[in-house]
């Protein structure tokens, strides 16, 4: 609203409480990847109006007079753009808004910090997230929030929240669906979680029971709608400078300041009463509220408003909302809840049913849109059908296409004629990054499209998700992955015992996505080494880079991990996981310890910390060392440093001490050779054309007779070992290599000298080689 | 005047109003009836030009009669004839100069004439905001003016489709429907009888008029008052698209005052073959009828739209004053 | 000069865009309060802009009439207002051009039917400054008189309404958000003695047919809430029907809000009379074309409440706020220019608006 100087003088009438607004545009989070690839979060459009309209809107009403906008990252320059452009600049907006960027932010603490840093914040402020739709009434909010200021001096935030259902499709389910532990009597936060859906099994929550210390009555709220809107004051930011790793408002902040803080500091939740607020999180909750907006829930925000200047919509009964010049077809069915945007064309026999339509968007004949949100500009040829899912702006869909439920296609895509495009596929238009690996080969090298108008032909090389399977020959996309919970995590692509099931594309791909995002550096290491890690709780803050955030790595077997389908897996396949995820972190603990130097001490605790908290035994310990090695040595050989003797004798010289701490008795040490006689036939096995590729055997020999050299192993349980290979019926464990053999004959030898001699101490006779 | 017709006639031997107004008619397809007979009259005024004002009534009177008489049942022709009498009688004191009043009636003629070919175009206007999108319409007899409105809401992209009914016995129905599909208007033709039937499927009712009473009733092609008390009946509403010349100073209160001088009610008992039945029935029923007004529900014209009272008001505000 | 000039431009703005704001987030209740802040905002409109003939001034109110139409499409009195000081305006205009002496046949009123056969009129000359802003005075004059005639409405109609209700009568109202219709129950108490009863206006009215209930009670009036569905119930011992109304139509149609048109309905079937209360400036030149669009759907949360997640998910749910009641239904409207036959609305309308201002 304008400040009250809107009379006919110039005087600027101060008003005596200056309202800020802070808007965090970013979550920093890659749910809404494709879309988010072209265009900021905040500006996707909702009903065909961005999202961001709807929080200044809000903001309008409030009654704010400055807003600040935090950008990051690399989408500051088109939402300055849209501001400048917008009338939220015009010199008669309700208020004055500037973009503050924070280039160097990774999280909305590192935002949160630098609002801190800049100071800007004088008085209490309203912390709103950028996609937040709602109708309150925020004076009653701000009434409450003051009142609750004068009663408790301890009060920073008051969180606005409205109610629903714990199942309601409003709720975010796959993010944040959360957990409020209030004071009956007035509202107090005690406790706050967030929650996987009721569908997945985890349905308790654990509070520390000095939290509920002096309260009478409690209640558990889990069918409240966070709105992420905030009434802060003015010490919020400096809690979050004062501690450095909260990164999330909720998980960190809230949670964080509830059970750790020493200062009692008091969060109070608004229930705002018959009226709506949501946060769009994610393409579920992206679908509902679009839902709500439709059918008129959200009253007075209702598309017909037109608050948006672009738009001139006009409701028609059934809730279906037309703007201007949109030309249908005389046989076309228009169903009920649907929005067709400005100049758009609907040609003949076309069915569509519940949809957002953009603007400047062509449909043609004998098509059906259900259930679907399609942006601006997109065209979209005859025979066509859209189930339940997304279109970017500017795709183009050619004929007797079908794509199923929950897809995404990305902005700028083309799909070709009669693809299927199947459930739940995303893609986008060019991959995100065009770092060159060195897991490109040659072949691959003119396949990296950048121009999106030329039709790109895949080579082979890509198959099994080559894009001519998924756009067509003529098509432009590619297959967009998230790092899904039951994708199998791979290990490095080093390694040669590669694990990803799914060829090598996955690895490649997943890789150099992992290059690049610092968070996944962060997480190997921080998974080990972190020490304020409570008992039983999640860690989603890790990989949060790159996968979604229920997939994070749990070390607590108490907690299930559902896929994006909600399926649950059972015990054993989280076990296997679990066994994986350890070997890529063993391996990775290894492999930095060997790159960085670091001293044996340091390597061993480590190894033993991954160990117990994973809760793997020895053998598996001893496996992913020996991996480690052994892959090593195949670099060293492969790429022609050193030869394989010396690189064992390099490698283990150095680390094969580690072993001294993993084996401990006779049974460890046959497990040992076994583990070797396993991993070098596997080598052997692989028939590489390499002519690098190291004898497997050498290999073998050599490592034995380190294992020999450090007191690995002793002469007699290596003999008997061998003995025991041989005479055993399973084929796999015979050995068929003649150095083994040699070797074993030599140390029969020595052992008979030795037991002539009355053992004596001297077993460190270096034979040299033969052959 | 009536006995004199003859001679008088004879007199005007250059001039001859019927055949300038047929003439007119043929000219230009799309002009009608009363504008015809403006323009013929306005030529005659050029034409003969007479050299005192009680000579330029005389005049006018004497064509309008033959017009009249001599072109039968044609309500519009006689509104809009009295309608240019009515204004030359009003303008005549105004004018001092004899030669300047005769100059401006003729430009003022024009005009008119220039003002009415717009009329229709002012209805289409504001006449296709009544179509809704998928509307279904039910048409009775061809009008020009409704033709225009139909084809500006299909240049706006508006979706309908139109019922017609065949309109016996001028069969307009058959000659519209060509017209219409040709505009790529979805359009069903049906016997006049079967618009009971499908009454309840339509949204709306629009016809033309022939002339528009003083009462707000119309005048229109004959079958016009059955579909009109059908669609009250079913609360469907009824529009009338006519343009403000064809308000005439009529007020029937029933068919019998629209003086057409027919008798369908011809008893006999004379039998006679199929084609003489036929062509009986053909000259002894009325080709036109008259709807009261409280079967119409608003009149689509191009001084906007007017309830069937408002009509009385502007015919009022010309005549009386 | 050219500052002085740049700031008014910049106020009118604020101005402009405040209004606009306000009217489409709905932050101004009832058609009164639009009306009032529409006239003041045209005051100040006609004020501050710059205008050195009233046709231009006519032409720059129109496309303002035309924005503030759009931002909110019903909210009728905003446009009945713009068109009312826009018919002012133009009988300034005519009164100066009658004083120049042209065209003689304009004098007419509005015998549009004879325009087709008068030469257009010729544009008034460049009056000289201190001939505009004697204008500007009177027409500022004009519209603050406008809103003193809003204001007074009210008082206008009581007055009329000694003669419409008897002693013993009970009167039926489905309209309690109408301030109009509460003054005149009030005011009626105080010469005769009737019972009203209410009716209660689910699910958008409740409260405020309670609170109206309340009112009348504390105005010594016997009152009875009574729902909706029971209205064809109750009729028969109800004398006359008095409803409230947010706009009328040229043709005599109304809208009102949400449930009249079923209680009209039943008091055709019983013959009994109702009265609409109306202020003139509710009156509206339009002709509404299509009923559907004269309508506003509400918060569909008052029909289904949100937390019902299995309906909300499966079931579609309107929520109209108006109806549409054709003039047959209504026996007379009441208003401060007297007592109208819905027949004759169209009179009244020609006489205070313009034919060229429909369109804007």
């Amino acid at each position: 609203m304008a400040p009250k100087s809107s009379s006919k003088k110039q005087k600027e009438v101060i008003k005596k409480e200056k309202l800020q607004a802070v808007v965090l545009t970013d979550d920093f989070e890659t749910k809404f990847m494709p879309l988010t690839a072209t265009t900021p979060r905040c500006l996707i459009h909702l009903g065909n109006v961005p999202l961001i309209e709807y929080t200044l809107e809000f903001l309008a009403n409030a009654g704010a007079n400055e807003v600040y906008l935090m950008c990051s990252g690399n989408h500051v320059e088109p939402i300055q753009q849209y501001i400048d452009k917008s009338k939220w600049s015009l010199p008669w907006s309700p208020f004055k808004v500037q973009c503050i960027i924070s280039l160097e932010a990774r999280s909305i603490g590192d935002v949160m910090r630098d609002l801190d840093n800049r100071s800007i914040i004088t008085d209490d402020f309203l912390l709103i997230s950028g996609d937040v739709i709602t109708n309150i009434n925020f004076d009653d909010a701000l009434k409450y929030h003051r009142k609750i200021k004068e009663s408790d001096r301890d009060h920073i935030v008051t969180m606005i929240t409205t109610e629903a259902t714990s199942n309601h499709r409003s709720r975010p389910f796959d993010d944040d669906p959360s957990v409020f532990v209030l004071n009956e009597s007035n509202n107090k936060c005690l406790y706050y979680d967030a929650i996987p859906p009721i569908n997945g099994e985890k349905s308790q929550v654990s509070i520390d029971p000095e939290l509920l210390e002096n309260i009478d009555d409690f209640v558990i709220r889990n069918d409240l709608i966070d709105c992420h809107i905030d009434i802060c004051t003015p010490i919020v930011p400096a809690i979050y400078s004062e501690n450095f790793d909260f990164q999330h408002m909720r998980k960190d902040f809230l949670k964080g300041i509830l059970t750790f803080d020493l200062l009692k500091r008091s969060f109070y939740v608004y229930i705002a009463q018959q009226e709506y607020g949501a946060r769009v999180s994610s393409y579920s909750t992206f679908k509902s509220i679009t839902k709500d907006l439709i059918q008129r829930f959200i009253y007075p925000i209702v598309p017909e408003l037109n608050f948006y200047n672009n738009n001139n919509l006009k409701y028609e009964s059934n809730h279906i909302y037309k703007d201007k010049k949109v030309v249908l077809a005389q046989s076309c069915k228009i169903g009920y809840n649907t929005v067709l945007g400005a100049d758009s064309f609907i040609d003949e026999n076309t069915e569509i049913q519940r949809s957002v339509i953009g603007n400047n968007v062509k449909i043609g004949k004998n098509c059906s849109v259900v259930n679907s949100i399609i942006f601006d500009d997109v065209q979209i040829q005859d025979g066509v059908t859209i189930v339940d899912s997304c279109i970017g702006g500017d795709v183009v869909i050619r004929n007797n296409v079908s794509i199923l439920h929950e897809s995404v296609i990305g902005a700028n895509c083309v799909i070709d004629n009669d693809m299927v495009i199947e459930h739940g596929t995303k893609i986008i238009a060019k991959k995100p990054e065009e770092v060159d690996d060195g897991f490109f080969s040659e072949n691959d090298e003119d396949e990296e499209s950048t121009d999106d108008n030329k039709p790109i032909i895949k080579v082979e090389k890509f198959e099994e998700i080559g894009d001519v399977l998924v756009v067509g020959p003529n098509g432009v996309g590619f297959r967009y992955e998230e790092y899904e919970s039951d994708v199998e995590d791979s290990s490095d692509a080093d390694s040669v015992h590669s694990r990803t099931e799914t060829g090598d594309i996955h690895a490649l791909y997943k890789l150099s996505t992992l290059a690049l995002s610092d968070e996944s550096i962060a997480s190997v290491g921080s998974s080990v080494g972190k020490n304020k890690k409570k008992h039983g709780h999640k860690h989603h803050d890790s990989i949060s880079g790159l996968s979604n955030k229920k997939s994070g790595r749990s070390y607590s077997t108490a907690s299930q991990i559902s896929n994006a389908d909600g399926s649950n897996l059972n015990p054993e396949k989280q076990r296997l996981k679990e066994i994986e995820e350890f070997y890529v972190e063993a391996t990775a603990t290894i492999e930095r310890a060997i790159d960085n130097n670091h001293d044996i001490d340091t390597a061993v605790l480590e190894l033993n910390t991954l160990r117990m908290s994973m809760n793997v035994t020895y053998s598996m310990v001893r496996r992913s060392t020996l991996n480690t090695l052994i892959s090593k040595i195949t670099n060293y050989v492969e790429t022609n440093t050193l030869k394989v003797n010396e690189a064992t004798n390099k490698l283990f010289g150095q680390w094969g001490i580690l072993f001294k701490r993993q084996v401990f008795d006779k049974d460890d040490e046959l497990d040992l050779l076994d583990l070797l006689n396993e991993i070098c036939k596997k080598i052997d096995a692989k028939e590489g054309d390499n002519h690098q590729q190291l004898n497997a055997k050498q290999l073998q020999f050599f490592i034995m007779r380190q294992f020999y050299d450090l007191e690995i192993c002793d002469e007699e349980n290596i003999i008997e070992w061998y003995n025991g290979s041989q005479k055993s019926e399973d084929a796999s464990k015979k050995i068929d290599n003649k150095y083994v053999e040699q070797l074993i004959d030599w140390l029969q030898s020595a052992e008979e000298e030795s037991s002539e001699e009355e053992e004596s101490d001297d077993e460190e006779e270096e034979s040299d080689d033969e052959e | 005047m009536a006995t004199e017709l003859p001679d008088q006639s004879s007199n005007m031997g250059e001039f001859d109003i019927v055949n300038t107004y047929l003439k007119f008619l043929k000219e230009d397809p799309e002009i009608s009836k009363p504008i015809a007979a403006i323009e013929s009259l306005v030529e005659l005024i050029e034409t003969k030009q007479p050299s005192t004002q009680a000579e330029l009534i005389n005049l006018l009177d004497i064509a309008t009669t033959t017009l009249k008489t001599k072109i039968s049942n044609s309500i519009s022709l006689s509104a809009g004839c009295d309608l240019f009498s009515r204004f030359v009688l009003r303008n005549l004191p105004l004018y001092s100069d004899w030669e300047n009043c005769k100059k401006h009636l003729v430009e003022n003629g024009q005009l008119f004439l220039r003002r009415s070919k717009e009329a229709r175009f002012k209805i289409a206007k504001t006449g296709f905001n009544f179509i809704k999108d998928d509307d279904c319409i039910l048409i009775h007899g061809f009008s020009r003016v409704i033709y225009q409105l139909l084809q500006h809401a299909a240049d706006n992209h508006i979706r309908f489709r139109i019922v017609l009914t065949e309109s016996k016995p001028s069969s307009e129905g058959v000659k519209f429907i060509k017209l219409l599909k040709q505009r790529n208007i979805p359009t069903t033709l049906i016997y006049d009888s079967c618009v009971g039937y499908i009454i309840n499927k339509v949204d709306t009712v629009l016809v033309g008029a022939e002339g528009v009473a003083e009462s707000g009733g119309i005048i229109n092609h004959i079958g016009t008052f059955q579909i009109s008390l059908l669609a009250k009946s079913f609360n469907k509403p009824v529009y009338v698209a006519a343009e403000s010349y064809k308000f005439v100073r009529l007020y029937p209160l029933g068919p019998d005052d629209l003086k057409i001088d027919v008798s369908p009610l011809n008893f006999n008992t004379e039998v006679s073959s199929d084609e003489e039945e036929e062509s009986e029935m053909a000259d002894n029923c009325p080709k036109l009828d008259f709807t009261p007004h409280e079967y119409i529900t608003a009149l689509i014209t191009d001084l906007g739209v007017l309830t069937p009272a408002a009509v009385s008001e502007e015919l009022i505000k010309m005549w009386y004053d | 000069m050219s500052a002085i000039n740049a700031a008014k431009d910049k106020d009118l703005h604020i101005l402009m865009d405040t209004f606009i704001s306000k009217l489409k987030r709905k932050q101004i209740h009832g058609s009164y309060n639009v009306a009032i802040e529409t006239a003041q905002l045209l005051v100040k409109v006609v004020s501050l802009t710059k205008w050195t003939s009233l046709e231009q001034l006519i032409s720059s109110i129109s496309l303002i009439g035309k924005r503030l139409v759009d931002a909110q499409p019903r909210a009728y009195t905003c446009g009945n207002v713009v068109r009312r000081v826009l018919a002012l305006i133009r009988d300034e205009l005519e009164d100066e051009e009658k004083t120049k002496g042209s065209t003689t046949e304009s004098s007419n009123v509005g015998s549009s039917m004879f325009n087709l056969l008068t030469p257009a009129k010729t544009d008034a000359q460049n009056k000289n400054k201190s001939g505009i802003n004697d204008q500007r005075a009177v027409i500022i004059q004009s519209i603050r008189d406008l809103v003193d005639e809003i204001r007074n409405v009210d008082q206008e109609i009581e007055g009329m309404l000694d003669d419409l209700v008897h002693d013993n009568e009970t009167l039926l109202t489905p309209t309690p958000s109408s301030q109009t219709v509460l003054r005149f129950l009030k005011r009626a108490r105080q010469k005769r003695k009737f019972k009203v009863m209410v009716t209660e206006c689910f699910p958008n009215d409740t409260a405020v047919a309670h609170n109206f209930a309340k009112q009348l009670a504390e105005a010594n009036i016997e009152t009875i809430i009574v729902p909706d569905t029971s209205v064809f119930a109750v009729m028969a011992g109800v004398s006359k029907v008095i409803v409230g109304t947010r706009c009328v139509f040229a043709n005599g149609g109304s809208v009102t809000e949400s449930g009249v048109s079923t209680v009209v309905e039943c008091a055709r079937e019983h013959r009994t009379p109702v009265f609409a209360v109306t202020g003139l400036y509710k009156l509206s030149p339009c002709y509404p074309f299509n009923r559907e669009s004269l309508i506003e759907f509400g918060n569909s949360g008052k029909v289904v409440k949100f937390q019902e997640n299995t309906l909300v998910e499966n079931a579609e749910t309107a929520n109209p706020l108006y109806d549409y009641v054709p003039p047959e239904n209504i026996d007379i409207f009441i208003t401060n220019v007297g007592g109208i036959s819905p027949n004759f609305i169209y009179r009244i309308v020609l006489d205070n608006y313009k034919q060229e201002d429909i369109d804007l």
